[in-house]
């Protein structure tokens, strides 16, 4: 059997292949950039370490798994720590002024739009409970089928269907019908 | 009419996403390539080692169980802190499986805090 030393090459090729959408999947999930590079190393790890010798076909779905549940553990350890640390909930809130994107006046417009648009729907999806959150970003970002899904979620495919309608329909009313990428 | 809306909102996020994993900056690429690097290099280390710190069970464990007595101190009734959980969070229990886990260390480091605090009578 094919064991994790001996495909470290296909490994490296399938991991450059999803970190880039993998963080901003991530990101998307948490308002943290920083975080979100912590889960997407994370579940580089993770997955390296214990699912490398699963066949090929199993790796996307299983990576995004991995993903998806550590954001999510990320989001329910900030809720923990909200209500532990309640009284200084807003001592660790980072300083919108340090945190503020520096302008870039050579930067396409394309990019900008870009920009302003992803941190509309990354709201929106911070906005939408956990489980539509992982729906979404599984089933519209990586195009993931119904099946596919709801393995990853470990739940049912009429589970995967509803969290999704309901995501698409609180997206839709929160973007409006001016938005668009 | 609304899945035309539908699908004209997943054509967009869908191509925004992809468009943002490709135009990623210089910065998180680099930082990306170093998780990657690291992913394969313990990937290749036989199995337990170099992940764990033997040395600091001991004190993780005392610092587990000092947060387990300091969440039932606070959660003691006649308190006078208002600790209604907020929407969409967990159960006590969750919560302790969450400060239990090893990556909570960092919420840990404050204790003495929360332990000086618990012993100031107009505070507490």
């Amino acid at each position: 059997m094919e064991g994790p030393l001996n495909n470290t090459a296909a490994l490296d090729t399938f991991l450059r292949s999803v970190e880039g959408k993998a963080y901003v999947m991530a990101k998307s999930m948490m308002a943290d950039a920083d975080e979100a590079l912590d889960v997407v190393q994370d579940a580089m790890i993770r997955f390296a370490g214990r699912y490398a010798d699963r066949p090929e076909d199993q790796w996307r779905p299983l990576f995004f798994r991995i993903v998806i549940n550590r954001a999510r553990d990320w989001q329910r350890r900030q809720a923990v720590r909200n209500r532990v640390m309640f009284w200084r909930r807003y001592d660790d809130m980072p300083d919108p002024v340090e945190t503020a994107p520096a302008a870039r006046g050579a930067q396409p417009d394309r990019e900008l739009m870009d920009g302003e648009a992803m941190e509309a729907l990354e709201a929106a999806i911070r906005a939408l409970p956990a489980r539509q959150q992982q729906t979404f970003v599984l089933r519209c970002f990586e195009g993931m089928s119904v099946a596919e899904t709801a393995s990853a979620m470990g739940c049912s495919d009429g589970s995967v269907k509803t969290h999704y309608f309901r995501a698409l329909a609180a997206l839709r009313e929160r973007l409006g019908e001016h938005w668009d990428g | 009419m609304a899945d035309q809306d539908d699908r004209r909102l997943e054509q967009t996020a869908r191509a925004l996403y992809r468009r943002r994993a490709a135009a990623l900056e210089p910065e998180v690429r680099k930082r990306l390539a170093e998780a990657r690097r690291e992913a394969l290099a313990r990937a290749e280390r036989p199995a337990g080692r170099g992940l764990r710190l033997p040395v600091l069970v001991p004190a993780g464990a005392a610092a587990a169980v000092a947060a387990a007595a300091v969440i039932l101190l606070i959660r003691q009734p006649g308190t006078d802190i208002d600790y209604a959980p907020l929407a969409g969070t967990s159960e006590p229990a969750e919560d302790m499986e969450i400060l239990l886990g090893s990556e909570e260390l960092e919420l840990l480091d404050d204790l003495d805090f929360y332990l000086w605090l618990e012993d100031e009578p107009e505070i507490g």
